[in-house]
């Protein structure tokens, strides 16, 4: 027996820290209830309090400290099956532990000036900062930036934003290159222009009818002027023979056939004879519509190819007497006139004509999803920033993967039927100035060509101007002389004027004042006990940075410098405001990557043999329901319980396709109400989040169920002890991840966590890695035969029927730490649903620690409660829930 | 037989040339540079360097592999055009990158290794070069070369961290001007102004960031000095690459360099250049792209075009003239081991301190397989001799050797793009 254990708890509390000792009815409660099982003998749960110290400036001890507290006010400890102490005695306990954790946050204070630190801009903050200053609303600088760290689950906090000499070096490169992006090459303005060419014209749609890809088109027939022939030998060496086209017409049209050109042909149909002269903005228009391509004409794209098809499972199967069950058509597996002939499946949407979906994109980042109806040209126009050598692209992502062959003995398209879309013409107008210089550069030259030397006057004027709203703030007396002087030496030395001036606003922005937030409003002197306020112009800051993930506008700012901003009813006027300004979705999609890990969305890719049918359509069409979903919240000011369960959901074709619900036609994402006894609901079984959620083969209940309990209901994961292998997810179908995790889970000291982490993982297990629905598990290929599905897919691999082995059932049963039951995903969502306010206080906590780039602390939690308590009268609402936030001194404060 | 004055001659040649216009502050901030390259020549030795070379349409692995691991595997017939320097490199089987697909689009992600290259939705990130330049490029007068042979076209293996590939230098004889031939005074003081430009900006927000730290309370103030701090690091290798721009270029005893027409003259031309860069320290990191399409031409054995015969279908005649093309291409390889290895360097030679990659990204040009990679390591200091064989059906992450070769560079990086750990099995000498 240890020599130390003999004394009294309380004594040696007293040797190490005896100020803390003095409140003996604390130590008695320790030692009555706590240190039978937590001492250095028995250390039940590798905890030991006798050694844990009540030394609170360590911020492990603190931590530790603050634990012993939340389980003791949560009732977990002392655990049920030991003797409970008395209620008061409980209450006093944590009442004395409450004030010393208190009091010790409070000391910190004094060092820190406040519960937040000053920090730099994260690298999305950064961009859009430098998008609004310079007016350059497609300025992309953020990856030139090195990744940001992460702290709290966010980018925003202090502590995990550093700067190294690389960070500052690209800083440099950044402001070089977002300022020379500013301004324009020419003094006349660019005439705006109309260029309209056929599509059947471009270069690309000529090379994708050279290979098979795509057809021109006369009418709807097969334009002539077109042949195939084969390049090679085919008898002596067929390895490298092949067929091609040649096509020597006029076409009206060029329908494309498959999805993606391969390798050699990336960009798709591209409007590669269309140079733009300068960078600015253009309109596209272009014209397409949907067909089905028989041989040598073009019919109407009668019934839609889905992509997610079972032939044994639902929503299709055939019954015992090969009758097709559930499904519109009598034969839903057809045979095409191909040469040779290959079964396709085409139902779904039954005999409906079909949509076809074409993405654009630029330079590989999609621009949008435009329908193309059968039949039927359909014009869209798209507005884009088009530098010169810019070529806009377009994919169609509902046709197939493969399209015709190249094989010597088919006759290429001739002897094809399949989906495709046809291209009419391509319109380019542009560019588009409304003032020249462009606002770019006047902001930074003033409305004078750049060649023209102002007046020292006005160039301090200009230096001023571009400061103060760099700054975001008014500037100190002289404090422009910095970056004047800058200019003037530069000037001395025989820099050319305009060289000069951009050096002094490179300055500018890479100065603390531009780069920090928390600066505006100087410095902050905190008052002893309590929380400095934060000052207007850093509250602004704070707020626009919040809801815009960007800087103040002139608004904002004129409400600081009068001082009116701190007004409870001004505030909540800016709030409304700016969620209703365009600027919001840089909120709603940088803080749902962050809260949500939406930004991990592409950590994994599917396994192409598990998952066929996953595509870049459903991937962007997944983070579009998620963002469109949170912005129904905020704008409707709906229940924070629509992230659990919802009784309308967000969709376009391709997520009806994969939830199982039909008439959803086309790319755009509309509301459309949920089916009875469908799954879906809410944002916790939204494909984007079971995607971020599992890895690219399997998934794994205690991935998802941490997802939960962190992201919804806020209680964060304790560290991985040591030691301990993780559970390795098996597609063989020898065991199941079920089996594999009870196993685990059987050892004591694995099941107080796993108690709390797999319940919710458990619940979403009937949703595989791409969120798509499952009764049975997925098998790898190979392995003994057994029941198969098919699967229609229409990209990555360019085959379009994959069979696909089943494994076991899913299971998505659990029970909770509580000891409550769920049979199903529903019964689980019921649990979830009865905790309102644990859902409310999550978000909270989140957007707190998002819009302040701090964490919170123990005494924070009663201001925490406050708005709680005030957000409940809105059944916690998630724009009331925004406003509260914003209203509390825990935001407004230093 | 070296055509280049000794390495210590040309630094002593090139101190002298600096030392008439430093001022002593400058003194200060060149210290960790050459006063650190002298220092440690004793203590740590001579810097270290790394070259990575990519074939893009694979390498036959038949005659490439050999079929035991370890250390007394018998040589194939690639590796017997290598025999000489049997303890000098190292052989990899069994690993890839994972998650690169996409055939040929796989040429840009080599040194990448990001996921799914070749899609419509895919975006590059920064290669193995040019993530070690950010760190250690400002110690030569050029922080990297990215060079190619090809018949046409700028493309390269090295890509920024914006994941922009940087155009290559297809003309080994350009290169070569441009690091040991005087440039004009005009384009050398117009870059030195551009530096100089850069430190003045440093310096004014310098003191702004000195006067807030005074001010604010201790947690901001710390925040700040981390600002101030990297300002002034900025500033300090700002000088130090202007002051290169002053420096007078190293001297080498050849005069110039042909480019050549067919491709092993090519090679020999690169391989030769860089020779040179590397003993001259004029740069640390080299990447070589080889895109072998369209060369036939003036190799032994081989009548049809490199692409081609990668698709050789399994036909014995064209398997055979691919053996030829692969192995002039490691007779080539053969010469640069050799000009490095007989080029002495402190107590080793410069292939001990300099890390050759050579690799494909292509398994099986046959049928754009991207597994399997055909790698081998040579130099740089490690524990070599050895055939590293790794599971063929579960391939082992090749970015882990990425990480291996920083580490030996002495860059602090646990992790470079899909990795997973560092290279097992592969000590540091």
């Amino acid at each position: 027996m240890n020599l130390y254990y003999t004394k009294p708890l309380a004594l040696i509390l007293a040797l190490t820290l005896p100020s803390l000792a003095e409140d003996a009815n604390q130590m008695a409660f320790f030692e009555k209830h706590c240190t039978d099982c937590h001492d250095d003998e028995t250390t039940k749960g590798n905890f030991n309090l006798t050694a844990l110290q009540m030394d609170f400036t360590n911020p492990d001890n603190l931590i530790k400290w603050k634990n012993v507290y939340d389980r003791i006010e949560s009732g977990e400890m002392p655990p049920k099956k030991k003797s409970r102490p008395p209620e008061e005695e409980r209450l006093a306990a944590l009442a004395t532990l409450g004030h010393q954790l208190t009091d010790a946050e409070s000391k910190s204070l004094v060092a820190t000036g406040g519960r937040t630190m000053v920090r730099r801009m994260n690298r999305e903050e950064y961009q859009n900062s430098m998008r609004d200053l310079l007016d350059l609303p497609l300025l992309h600088v953020a990856e030139m930036l090195p990744e940001d760290g992460q702290k709290y689950g966010f980018d925003k906090v202090a502590g995990a934003l550093d700067i190294s000499h690389i960070q500052m070096t690209k800083y440099l490169q950044t402001a070089d290159v977002a300022l020379r992006q500013a301004m324009v090459p020419t003094i006349e303005k660019p005439e705006n222009k109309k260029w309209r060419q056929l599509a059947s014209a471009q270069d690309s749609s000529r090379q994708a009818i050279s290979s098979n890809m795509a057809v021109p088109l006369k009418g709807h027939k097969l334009a002539p002027g077109f042949a195939t022939h084969y390049v090679g030998n085919p008898k002596d060496d067929i390895g490298n023979t092949y067929r091609t086209a040649t096509f020597e017409g006029e076409a009206d049209s060029v329908a494309a056939l498959c999805n993606i050109f391969g390798a050699h042909m990336p960009q798709g149909i591209q409007i590669d004879k269309f140079n733009a002269p300068i960078g600015g903005w253009y309109t596209v228009k272009f014209s397409i519509w949907s067909l089905r391509w028989n041989l040598t004409t073009a019919e109407p794209s009668k019934r839609g190819m889905v992509q997610t098809y079972t032939v044994s499972g639902p929503p299709y199967f055939q019954d015992k007497d090969g009758v097709w069950q559930d499904t519109p058509l009598k034969t839903p597996i057809v045979q095409t006139n191909a040469t040779p002939p290959w079964m396709e499946n085409v139902e779904f949407y039954g005999e409906k004509e079909a949509t076809h979906i074409v993405r654009a994109s630029l330079n590989g980042i999609p621009i949008g999803y435009y329908d193309a109806l059968s039949m039927k040209p359909t014009e869209h126009e798209l507005k884009i920033w088009l530098n010169p050598g810019d070529h806009p692209s377009f994919h169609v992502m509902t046709a197939l993967g493969g399209g015709a062959t190249n094989w010597p003995s088919q006759n290429g398209v001739k002897s094809y039927e399949g989906p495709g879309v046809a291209f009419d013409w391509f319109e380019v107008n542009g560019p588009f100035n409304e003032q020249w210089p462009p606002a770019s550069q006047q902001c930074l030259f003033g409305d004078k060509p750049i060649s023209e030397v102002l007046p020292v006057a006005e160039q301090m004027k200009l230096l001023e101007t571009f400061a103060a709203r760099a700054f975001r703030r008014s500037l100190e007396v002289d404090e422009i002389k910095t970056y004047s002087n800058l200019v003037d030496c530069e000037i001395k030395r025989g820099s050319p004027y305009a060289e000069a001036m951009l050096t002094g606003y490179k300055a500018i922005l890479c100065s603390p004042d531009f780069l920090f937030i928390g600066l505006e409003s100087g410095i902050p002197q905190a008052a002893k006990d309590t929380l400095a306020t934060a000052g207007d112009y850093a509250l602004a800051s704070r707020i626009s940075y919040f809801l815009w993930n960007s800087m103040p506008d002139a608004t904002l700012l004129n409400l600081a410098a009068n001082g009116t901003l701190t007004q409870p009813a001004v505030l909540k006027k800016q709030v409304e405001r700016m969620l209703v300004d365009k600027r919001s979705n840089n909120f709603i999609k940088h803080f749902t990557n962050e809260w949500l890990e939406l930004k991990k969305i592409d950590a994994t890719t599917p396994d192409i043999n598990l998952y066929p049918e996953y595509d870049t359509w459903l991937h962007d069409s997944m983070l579009e329901e998620t963002l469109a979903t949170f912005r129904r919240m905020i704008m409707q000011n709906r229940s924070v319980k629509e992230i659990v369960a919802a009784d309308s959901i967000m969709i376009n074709q391709r997520l009806a396709e994969l939830y199982g619900i039909r008439d959803v036609l086309g790319a755009e994402i509309r509301e459309v109400k949920l089916p009875k006894d469908n799954p879906r609901g809410g944002i916790m079984t939204q494909a984007s989040i079971l995607k971020v959620t599992a890895n690219g083969t399997a998934t794994s209940p205690v991935l998802r169920g941490v997802w939960v309990m962190e992201r919804v209901l806020g209680i964060p994961r304790q560290p991985v002890p040591a030691n301990v292998p993780a559970i390795e997810p098996d597609a063989t179908g020898a065991v199941t991840i079920r089996q594999m995790i009870e196993k685990h889970r059987a050892d004591a000291a694995c099941a107080t966590c796993h108690s709390k982490m797999d319940p919710g993982g458990m619940a979403l297990e009937k949703f595989d890695v791409i969120g798509g629905f499952r009764d049975r598990y997925r098998l790898a290929p190979g392995g003994k035969e057994g029941d198969t599905i098919i699967i229609v897919q229409s990209s990555s691999s360019g085959r379009n029927r994959v069979p696909m082995r089943l494994g076991s059932e899913v299971d998505a049963s659990g029970v909770l730490d509580n000891g409550q039951t769920f049979a199903d995903l529903n019964s689980y969502r019921k649990l979830l649903l009865d905790q309102e306010d644990v859902l409310a206080r999550n978000v909270v906590r989140q957007l707190m620690i998002y819009s302040t780039g701090a964490g919170i602390r123990f005494s924070d939690r009663p201001a925490i409660d406050a708005i709680i308590a005030k957000a409940e009268a809105s059944k916690y609402g998630m724009r009331s829930m925004i406003q509260e936030v914003v209203a509390s001194s825990l935001f407004q404060a230093k | 037989m070296t055509h280049i004055a000794a390495t210590p001659l040309a630094r002593r040649t090139f101190l002298r040339g600096a030392g008439a216009t430093l001022a002593l502050p400058f003194l200060d901030a060149m210290r960790p540079v050459f006063g650190a390259a002298a220092a440690t020549a004793a203590a740590t030795g001579p810097p270290r360097r790394m070259l990575s070379i990519c074939t893009n349409l694979g390498v036959l692995e038949r005659h490439f592999y050999p079929t035991t691991g370890g250390r007394d595997y018998a040589l194939t017939p690639y590796l017997e055009t290598l025999k000489d320097f049997r303890e000098k490199f190292t052989i990899f089987s069994g690993t890839s990158l994972p998650d690169v697909t996409g055939g040929h689009s796989a040429e840009i992600t080599f040194l990448t290794g990001a996921a799914h290259p070749g899609t419509a939705s895919f975006r590059n990130s920064i290669s193995l070069d040019q993530y070690a330049a950010d760190r250690i490029g400002h110690l030569t007068r050029v922080p990297s070369l990215t060079l190619s042979v090809a018949k046409g076209g700028s493309q390269s293996i090295s890509c920024t961290a914006n994941g922009v590939n940087l155009p290559a230098e297809r003309s080994a004889a350009e290169v070569f001007k441009g690091l040991f031939m005087a440039g004009d005074a005009a384009a050398i003081a117009k870059q030195v102004e551009n530096l100089r430009t850069g430190r003045s900006i440093l310096d004014a927000v310098a003191d702004r960031a000195a006067a807030l730290q005074k001010k604010l309370g201790t947690a901001d103030a710390s925040r700040m000095d981390q600002y101030f701090t990297s300002v002034r690091e900025v500033e300090r290798r700002l000088l130090i690459a202007e002051e290169w721009e002053k420096v007078p270029k190293p001297k080498v005893s050849v005069a110039k360099i042909e480019d050549g027409e067919w491709l092993p003259e090519k090679l020999a031309s690169m391989y030769e250049l860089i020779h040179l860069a590397f003993a001259t320290d004029s740069t640390r990191l080299i990447t070589l792209f080889i895109k072998l399409d369209g060369f036939s031409e003036h190799i032994p054995g081989v009548a049809t075009d490199a692409h081609g015969l990668s698709h050789h279908v399994g036909r014995v005649d064209k398997l055979e003239e691919l053996k030829n093309l692969e192995l002039a291409q490691f007779g080539q390889l053969a010469g640069l081991y050799k000009r490095l290895d007989s080029t002495k360097e402190a107590d080793g030679s410069l292939l001990d301190h300099t890390q050759v990659l050579y690799g494909s990204n292509l398994g099986n040009g046959n049928n754009h397989d991207t597994k399997n990679l055909p790698v081998i390591l040579a130099g740089g200091g490690y524990k070599h001799g050895q055939h590293l064989a790794f599971d063929k059906d579960n391939n082992y992450p090749l970015t882990n050797l990425y990480v291996t070769m920083l580490q030996r560079m002495g860059i602090e990086a646990d992790k470079f793009s899909s990795s997973k750990g560092t290279m097992k099995g592969l000590e540091f000498a």
